[in-house]
This record gives structure tokens, C-alpha cells and sequence, in this order.
């Protein structure tokens, strides 16, 4: 009964530190509807805006580029991890011992068009930031190499 | 008498197992909510606008004023957006899980410099945001 008495206190306290000095946590956000597909029959020099609102819908955004007008479709994906770790200490120490890390990454699907002033599609861009793979996009640091400057005349 | 003892505490072990998860359990909570983004117009508006005859004071008329307004060489574009967002929490002992999702409903009206309406888009997809989990 003794043993029974220590191995349930001997849990509850496990319990008790664990819940009070280790978390984690798993974030997840995304914002915006699927974006349209660059290859869903819009054709440079030919799609017209109505065409592109029949098919595509309303835009997120709408700019002017001096005569030019240029839409925006696009969807945004978070993922955000932390871990903490916490040692309640101030008691005894007069400060607590508090270890945190955290991992945040937003990437984007977009497509941009461009219409010229007669309202016809002139150029069309796309990227999918959400079929880079997760793990590789957050930690990849490196950049592009710049081009080689051209030689003097 | 061996056979007794071992049944004993194999007994205990299940117990203590059981009474750990039900703490797991107990010790979890979970949140749901949503942050709405609203702006009082009627998609079902959109067909009273006829392009190359309502105006832009058909527009705000029925759609009340724009979110945004954007200056375009050749006209402006209304833009109507409002959103809804889903959002879940789940905490589980250590472990948070968190899940948001934001949608929204937009319609954007292009109209010429004599504020004819152009074109008009919609897209209306505030009612696809859903609760879930992050995975």
C-alpha cells in the first residue's frame, strides 16, 4: 500500500514538473483561398480582364503601374513551432532558469498579372512558395549567386 | 502465492497507466473562435450591376462605400473585402496545437473615367474557412 502511495505521488509529481517546464508548441495559419493556376487558360496579349474575372474572381489586390494595371492573387501559409523550457527556481535562486526556441515560416503562393491599358493580359508571373518543402525552405539561407559584372568596353 | 503478487502489481501498473492518461486528459483544454471582418453588403447585389451601364453611384449604393479605393490610369477599382477567420486550440499537457484560417469575400469593381462600371469579379470565400488542427 506504501509503495502504491509512493509510485502515485511519485507521478503526480512528474506530471506536475513536466506540465510546468516543458512545452511545445505547433502553429499552424493560412490566409487567403487557393490561388489559380498559372497554366488555367490565361494566355499573354490575348486574356481580357473580364475573361480573368469570370475565371480567376475578384483579386486580393489591384495596383497601378503608370498605365498599367496590375492584380494580385494569393494565399499565405504559417508554420510556427516553439519549445520551451522553464525550471521554476526564483525561490531559491531569486531568478527562474527559462530556455526558449522558436521556429516561424510564411510562405506564399501568388500570381501577379499585368494588363496593359486596353485591359488585355500583357504579362503573367507566378511562384508557389508552398511547394518548396517545409523544412529545407526554413533552414535554406543561401542566395542566388550574382551574375558575372559585364567586361569594360 | 508468486502468481498472486505478480497479478498485484501488474494490476497497479494498469491503474497508475490509467490514471495517467486520465490526468493527460483532464489537464488539456481546448479553444475555438472566430474573428469576423465585417462590412454590411449583399453579394447577391453583384447582379443588379451591369457593366458599361451602372455607375459608380449604383455601386455604393447598393454596396455602400468601398473598403479601398484604387486611383488607375484609366478609372478607379472599388474593392469590397471582408473576412472571417476559424480559429482552434488544443492543449494537451506540453504540447499546444494551434490552427487558424482566415478566408475572405471579395469583389472588386473597375470603373472608366466617367465612373461607368467596366468590369466586376467576385470572389466569395468567407464561408470556406474552417476549424481544424495543424496538421
Amino acid at each position: 500500500m506504501a509503495s502504491r502511495s509512493k509510485g502515485l505521488a511519485g507521478l503526480l509529481s512528474v506530471l506536475v514538473i513536466v506540465t510546468g517546464c516543458l512545452s511545445f508548441r505547433v502553429e499552424k495559419v493560412t490566409i487567403g483561398p487557393e490561388i489559380p493556376s498559372a497554366a488555367a487558360g490565361l494566355k499573354e496579349g490575348r486574356t481580357t480582364l473580364a475573361e480573368i474575372l469570370a475565371q480567376c474572381g475578384a483579386p486580393l489586390a489591384v495596383d497601378d503601374l503608370g498605365g498599367e494595371t496590375l492584380l494580385i492573387y494569393e494565399k499565405k501559409f504559417y508554420r510556427g513551432g516553439q519549445i520551451t523550457l522553464g525550471i521554476p527556481m526564483s525561490d531559491v535562486t531569486g531568478t527562474n532558469i527559462n530556455v526558449n526556441t522558436y521556429g516561424r515560416l510564411w510562405r506564399y503562393d501568388t500570381v501577379g498579372m499585368v494588363l496593359d491599358r486596353e485591359m488585355t493580359l500583357k504579362r503573367l508571373f507566378s511562384v508557389r512558395g508552398s511547394a518548396t518543402p517545409l523544412w529545407r525552405s526554413f533552414w535554406d539561407d543561401s542566395r542566388p549567386v550574382p551574375a558575372a559584372a559585364p567586361p569594360p568596353p | 502465492m508468486k502468481n498472486t503478487q505478480d497479478s498485484g502489481r501488474w494490476r497497479n501498473a494498469v491503474g497508475m497507466l490509467g490514471l495517467g492518461a486520465l490526468c493527460l486528459v483532464l489537464a488539456g483544454c481546448a479553444v475555438f473562435g472566430r474573428d469576423k471582418n465585417f462590412h454590411p453588403y449583399d453579394p447577391a447585389a453583384l447582379t443588379q450591376i451591369v457593366p458599361g451601364k451602372s455607375t459608380a453611384e449604383d455601386v455604393t449604393r447598393l454596396f455602400g462605400p468601398p473598403t479601398q479605393v484604387v486611383k488607375l490610369t484609366g478609372g478607379n477599382a472599388y474593392v469590397y473585402s471582408r473576412s472571417l477567420s476559424k480559429g482552434t486550440g488544443l492543449w494537451l499537457v506540453f504540447v499546444t496545437l494551434v490552427n487558424y484560417d482566415t478566408q475572405y469575400d471579395q469583389v472588386v469593381f473597375f470603373l472608366n473615367p466617367q465612373n461607368v462600371v467596366t468590369h466586376c469579379g467576385s470572389a466569395l470565400r468567407s464561408g470556406d474557412a474552417a476549424y481544424g488542427l495543424p496538421f
